[in-house]
C-alpha cells in the first residue's frame, strides 16, 4: 500500500511542478490605470475606466446604479439577485454567492472574468482569502464599504474614480450631503444635555451596533448618544482589521440595557422567511410589491416586552421603533434613515422633515424607480 | 530450560507485592503458583516477563534476562493474560498471528503462517480461523491467547490463570493441550491458578504464595497439606489422597473460613 | 485432516485477496470520483475545456486558472484531509481501544482549531498556526488518554468526555472569533475547502507523507495490542512509545489540516468505522482502507457543496453532518438491535 502511496505523492508533486510556472497571468496591454484608496485603507492599483465589475457588496451595486455603471456590472450577489423588483436591469445577471455569512463562489467569479470584484471592508464580511484567488486570474479586490457614513464620501469617490465617472459622484454626493446637511445644521444648536440616549439592536437580539459602526455614527449625526458607543469589544485582532473602519457588534445584557435607560430604542427587522424562500417568493420588506408590516410590529412588540423593559423611557412614551433590516441604515440610503431617526429624536425640531419624500426622491432621481414598499415601523 | 528467580521483590505504590521470592523451574516441568486473591501471582509472572520492573534477578539457562533484549525475551516466554480486550475484534488468525511478532518485521512469512496454522490445528480451532474473535465463547477466547502464546514458541510458557474464565470441560481440555505440549515441545510452563485440585494433578510441583512471600515449594502432596491451606487462605479443609495415574495427589474439600 | 488444513488456508489466501480487493477498488473509485468532479462547478466550463486545460495547459488562460488554482487544489486537498482525517481517525480507535474515538469525538480537532485561531489571532505564520495547534490537540488526546486509563472506564462514557471537551473548545473559538469580530471565524469552526490553494495541498500532503508510512509501520504493534497491553507486552513491544508515537503522528495531522479546513466532523469517525466493517480488525488494512474511504467521502461531499445550489457554498463540514449523524443514529440503534 504505501508503495501506492508513494506513487500518489509523485503524482501530486508532477501535478504542482507543472502548475507553479504559469499560476501568474500576464497582464495584457498598456491598459490605463488608476490607483485608490479602498476602505480598508489599501491602495490597490485598478483599470480605469473599469469595463468588466463583480460585486459582492449590494450596496456597491446600488451606488454603481446611481453613477449610471449598472451596464459594467457583470455578476451580482445573491441578495441582489433575490430582489429584481429592485433591481430590473440586473435581474438577469448571474449571481457569485452570498455576501455574507459564506465565502463568494470564487470559481463563478473567475468565469465571469471581470477586471475588478468588489467586496465589502467591514470584518463581519471579512475574506481574507479573496485577493490570492483573485490574483492569479490578474483580477484585483476593492473593498468599498459603501454604507457608512464615516467613509462614505470617499467611498463613492474612489468607486467614481475607477469608473470614470467624476461628475456623476459629485452630482450625487451634492445630493446626498444637502439632505445630511440640513439635518447636522439643525442638530448642532441642540445643547448635549437635551440630547438623546439611543438604543440600537441588530437584528439578533441583545446584540447592539457599537464604536465604530455605521449605524453608531449614523445616530451620532443624527444627535443622539449611543448607549454602547464607547464600549470596547475589540480585544484581538484578526489580519486585515482596522477597528476605526470597521464596526463593533457587541453582545449586551438585558440588565446593561434597562441600566443604561435609553430615551429611543431602534432595531433591524430581518424577516427569516424571505430568505429562507431563497427568492422564490418575492420580500416581505424594503422595495417589494408585496409590503409586510406584521412582522415589524411583531418585532416591535417583543423588544418592548422583554422582562424589565418596561422601566425603560423608550418604551414608557412608545419611542420604539424598527427598521428594515439592510434598506436604510445600513445601506447607501443612510441619509434617508438620518431623516427618520432625526425625527425620532426630535420630533418638534424636524416636524417639517419628510423623510419618505426624500426617499421617494432618490430613488425616482436615482434608480428611475416608484416608490413603494415598507421601510420603518411604525 | 531452567528458569531461576532469586530474591525477587516489587513494590507498588510503596506497597510491597513481592518479597524476596525464590524458587526455580526446570526443563519440561509444570509449575503452579498458588495462593489467595493478591498473594502476588500475576506480579509474579508480570514480573518474570519483564512487563514490571522489580528488583531481585531472573535467570534464564543462567542468563539474566535484563542482558536479554525484549523482543529475544518474547521467543522464550510465551505469555497468557488473564483476559483479553476485544473492543476492536480482529479474527482468530490474526489474533494467533500477534504471537509471531517477535519473528517477523511488517509482514508476515510462509513460515509465520505455517506456524499459525499448526498451532490452530493443534487447539482444534482451524474452522473458526477467520471468525472474529468477539463471536466466540469465553473458553474459546482464552485457547486463542493459548494459541498466541504458542505461537511465539516460547521455551517456557507463563499463564495467568488460564482455566478462571472456562467450564469444567474446557478446563480440562486447556489443561489436557498444556501438558501435551509440555512434553512434546519439551518446554516449561509457569501457571498461576486458583483451582487447588486441578493444580495438584496437573503440576509437577507448587509453589504456594502467602502475602508475597513464598510459603512452600515442593510436589503437589508435600504443599498442600491441612496446615498450609489453613495459614495460607485461611480455610479449614480436609485433604485426600486421590489415586491420579501419574501417583498419588492431593485433594482438598474446603469446609469452613476461618 | 490435511484436506481441512489446506481448505483453511485456502480460504485464509482468498480472506486476505479480498482486502487486497476492496483497497483497488475503492483506490480506482477515488480516482473515478477525482476525474468525474473536476468537469463540474460553478463555472460554465465545457468537459472539453476542462480537458483541454489539464492536457494542453495554455491555450484558454480563463480555464486553466479555473481548474489548476481553483478545482484542482480543491480536489486534492479534498483527497489528503479525507484521507488524514479517517486515517487519525483509525489510529485514534486502535490507540485508546474505542471505536468510537476519532479527533472530532474526542474533541482534539475543536482543540486544535481553537489553538490554531488563537495563533492566527496574534498574526504569526502559518507554521505557527499548526504548531500550537497541534499542542492544543495534544493536550486534549492526553488527557482523553488519562482519562481512558481510568477503572470503570466504559467506550462511551470516555466519547461523553470528549465530546464535552469538543464543546468546550468550539465555544472557545466561537468566543474568539466573537472578539476578533469575524464570521471566517464562524466558517472555520464549520469546517469548509473553499480556501484551498497549492499551498496548502502541499503542506497537507507533506503531513500526510511523513505519517502516513510511519503509523502504516507500527499498525502491526497496533495489531498486537488489539487483544490488550499485556498481550502485546508478552511480544515485546513497547506499548507505551507505540502509543504515544500512533497519537502524536495522527494529531500531527489533524491539527495540520484544521489549520487550513477547520473542524470537519464525522468524516473521521465514519470512515475507519465503515473499514473495520469491511477489513476485519488488521490495522495495516484499515489504515489505507479508512484513508481512501475517507477521500472518497470528503471529495463526495465537498463536490455536493460546491455544486448543489451553485453560486452559493455550502460549508463541506454541514453536508458531513447531515450525512454522519443519520449514521451514528442508525449505527447505534443496530447496535442497540445486537445487545
Amino acid at each position: 500500500m504505501s508503495r501506492k502511496f508513494f506513487v500518489m505523492i509523485l503524482l501530486v508533486s508532477l501535478l504542482v511542478c507543472v502548475a507553479l510556472p504559469t499560476s501568474q497571468v500576464s497582464q495584457a496591454g498598456n491598459q490605463k490605470t488608476v490607483t485608490i484608496v479602498d476602505s480598508t485603507g489599501n491602495r490597490v492599483e485598478v483599470p480605469c475606466p473599469v469595463e468588466r465589475i463583480a460585486c459582492i457588496n449590494p450596496a456597491a451595486i446600488e451606488v454603481i446604479r446611481a453613477l449610471g455603471a449598472e451596464d459594467r456590472i457583470v455578476g451580482i450577489d445573491q441578495f441582489t439577485k433575490w430582489n429584481p423588483g429592485f433591481n430590473p436591469e440586473l435581474k438577469d445577471r448571474p449571481s457569485i454567492g452570498m455576501p455574507m455569512g459564506m465565502p463568494p463562489n470564487y470559481e463563478k467569479i473567475i468565469d465571469l472574468n471581470p477586471q475588478v470584484v468588489i467586496s465589502y471592508a467591514d470584518p463581519m464580511w471579512y475574506y481574507p482569502d479573496l485577493e490570492n484567488k483573485m490574483k492569479t486570474a490578474g483580477i484585483k479586490v476593492v473593498r468599498l464599504d459603501l454604507y457608512k457614513p464615516q467613509s462614505y464620501d470617499d467611498d463613492v469617490k474612489a468607486l467614481g474614480k475607477i469608473l470614470g465617472k467624476e461628475r456623476e459622484t459629485e452630482d450625487y454626493l451634492n445630493f446626498t450631503r444637502s439632505y445630511v446637511d440640513i439635518i447636522e445644521k439643525r442638530v448642532d444648536i441642540i445643547p448635549e444635555e437635551e440630547r438623546v440616549n439611543v438604543y440600537f439592536e441588530f437584528f439578533m437580539p441583545y446584540v447592539a451596533y457599537s464604536n465604530g459602526s455605521g449605524v453608531d455614527q449614523l445616530i451620532k449625526i443624527a444627535g443622539g448618544k449611543n448607549v454602547f458607543g464607547g464600549a470596547k469589544g475589540q480585544l484581538l485582532k484578526m489580519p486585515g482589521y482596522i477597528p476605526e473602519k470597521s464596526g463593533v457588534y457587541l453582545m449586551v445584557s438585558p440588565e446593561a440595557i434597562v441600566e443604561k435607560n435609553p430615551d429611543v430604542m431602534i432595531k433591524d427587522y430581518m424577516p427569516m422567511t424571505d430568505y429562507m424562500s431563497m427568492g422564490r417568493n418575492p420580500k416581505t420588506i424594503g422595495y417589494t410589491d408585496r409590503p409586510e408590516s406584521n412582522g415589524m410590529m411583531q418585532a416591535r412588540d417583543e423588544m418592548m416586552n422583554r422582562p424589565g423593559f418596561k422601566e425603560i423611557d423608550a418604551v414608557k412614551n412608545g419611542n420604539v421603533y424598527i427598521f428594515a433590516f439592510g434598506e436604510l441604515a445600513t445601506s447607501p440610503r443612510w441619509p434617508v434613515a438620518l431623516g427618520y431617526m432625526a425625527k425620532w429624536f426630535y420630533p418638534e425640531e424636524f416636524k417639517d422633515l419628510d423623510p419618505q419624500a426624500f426617499h421617494q426622491e432618490w430613488l425616482k432621481k436615482w434608480y428611475g424607480l416608484e416608490y413603494k414598499g415598507v421601510y420603518v415601523y411604525p | 530450560m531452567r528458569l531461576e528467580i532469586r530474591e525477587l521483590s516489587f513494590s507498588y505504590n510503596s506497597r510491597d507485592v513481592l518479597k524476596k521470592v525464590n524458587f526455580e523451574v526446570n526443563s519440561g516441568e509444570i509449575v503452579s503458583i498458588l495462593g489467595p486473591n493478591g498473594s502476588g501471582k500475576t506480579t509474579l509472572l508480570k514480573c518474570i516477563n519483564r512487563m514490571l520492573k522489580p528488583d531481585g534477578n531472573i535467570f534464564i539457562d543462567g542468563k539474566n534476562v535484563n542482558d536479554i533484549k525484549q523482543k529475544d525475551l518474547a521467543r522464550l516466554f510465551g505469555y497468557v493474560p488473564q483476559r483479553a480486550l476485544n473492543v476492536l475484534p480482529c479474527s482468530i488468525f490474526d489474533a494467533v498471528m500477534i504471537g509471531r511478532r517477535p519473528y517477523i518485521g511488517w509482514g508476515s512469512g510462509k513460515r509465520d503462517k505455517e506456524v499459525v496454522f499448526k498451532v490452530l490445528k493443534l487447539m482444534g480451532m482451524e474452522d473458526m480461523a477467520l471468525r472474529p474473535f468477539d463471536g466466540i465463547s469465553g473458553g474459546e477466547m482464552q485457547k486463542v491467547l493459548i494459541a498466541k502464546a504458542l505461537a511465539q514458541e516460547p521455551k517456557i510458557l507463563l499463564m495467568d490463570e488460564p482455566t478462571s474464565n472456562l467450564d469444567l470441560r474446557h478446563q480440562l481440555d486447556v489443561l489436557r493441550i498444556i501438558g501435551e505440549i509440555v512434553e512434546e515441545k519439551n518446554v516449561s510452563a509457569l501457571i498461576a491458578m486458583h483451582d487447588l485440585n486441578l493444580a495438584s494433578r496437573f503440576s509437577d510441583r507448587i509453589v504456594l504464595l502467602k502475602k508475597g512471600e513464598v510459603y512452600d515449594d515442593g510436589d503437589p502432596r508435600s504443599v498442600i497439606t491441612q496446615e498450609s491451606i489453613r495459614s495460607v487462605y485461611g480455610v479449614e479443609a480436609i485433604v485426600e489422597e486421590d489415586n491420579d495415574n501419574n501417583g498419588k495427589k492431593p485433594h482438598v474439600i474446603p469446609l469452613r473460613a476461618i | 485432516m490435511n484436506e481441512i488444513k489446506g481448505d483453511v488456508e485456502k480460504r485464509y489466501e482468498r480472506y486476505t485477496a479480498r482486502k487486497f480487493g476492496i483497497l483497488f477498488f475503492l483506490l480506482a473509485s477515488l480516482i473515478v470520483l477525482a476525474i468525474l468532479s473536476i468537469p463540474l462547478g460553478a463555472a460554465a466550463l465545457s468537459i472539453r475545456d476542462v480537458i483541454y486545460s489539464i492536457f494542453f495547459k495554455g491555450l484558454n488562460l480563463h480555464a486553466d486558472i479555473i481548474v489548476w488554482q481553483l478545482r484542482l487544489p480543491r480536489i486534492l486537498m479534498a483527497i489528503v484531509c479525507g484521507m488524514g482525517l479517517a486515517l487519525s481517525g483509525a489510529v485514534m480507535q486502535g490507540v485508546l481501544h474505542n471505536p468510537l474515538a476519532s479527533p472530532f469525538t474526542l474533541g482534539v480537532s475543536s482543540a486544535s482549531a481553537f489553538g490554531g485561531m488563537l495563533a492566527m489571532l496574534f498574526g504569526v505564520g502559518m507554521g505557527l498556526n499548526i504548531g500550537v495547534a497541534f499542542l492544543f490537540g495534544m493536550l486534549v488526546l492526553l488527557l482523553m488518554y488519562w482519562i481512558s486509563r481510568r477503572r470503570g472506564m466504559t467506550p462511551e462514557t470516555m466519547i461523553l468526555c470528549g465530546v464535552c471537551l469538543m464543546y468546550l473548545f468550539l465555544m472557545l473559538a466561537s468566543l474568539l472569533s466573537g472578539l476578533g469580530g469575524l464570521t471566517s471565524g464562524v466558517l472555520f469552526l464549520t469546517g469548509n475547502l473553499v480556501s484551498s490553494n497549492w499551498e496548502s495541498v502541499i503542506i497537507t500532503v507533506l503531513f500526510l507523507a511523513i505519517t502516513f508510512p510511519l503509523l502504516i509501520w507500527y499498525a502491526r504493534d497496533l495489531n498486537a495490542m488489539v487483544l490488550g497491553d499485556d498481550a502485546a507486552m508478552s511480544v515485546g513491544i513497547n506499548v507505551r512509545k507505540t502509543r504515544i508515537i500512533c497519537m502524536v503522528l495522527a494529531t500531527l495531522m489533524v491539527s495540520a489540516i484544521v489549520c487550513f479546513t477547520g473542524v470537519i466532523g464525522f468524516v473521521c469517525l465514519i470512515s475507519p468505522f465503515i473499514a473495520r466493517m469491511v477489513m476485519g480488525n488488521d490495522h495495516r488494512f484499515i489504515f489505507p482502507c479508512s484513508a481512501l474511504i475517507g477521500s472518497l467521502l470528503l471529495l463526495g461531499t465537498d463536490t455536493i457543496a460546491r455544486t448543489v445550489i451553485q453560486p452559493i457554498e455550502i460549508p463541506v463540514g454541514m453536508i458531513m453532518t447531515i450525512i454522519g449523524v443519520p449514521f451514528i443514529l442508525y449505527l447505534a440503534l443496530k447496535r442497540g438491535a445486537y445487545e
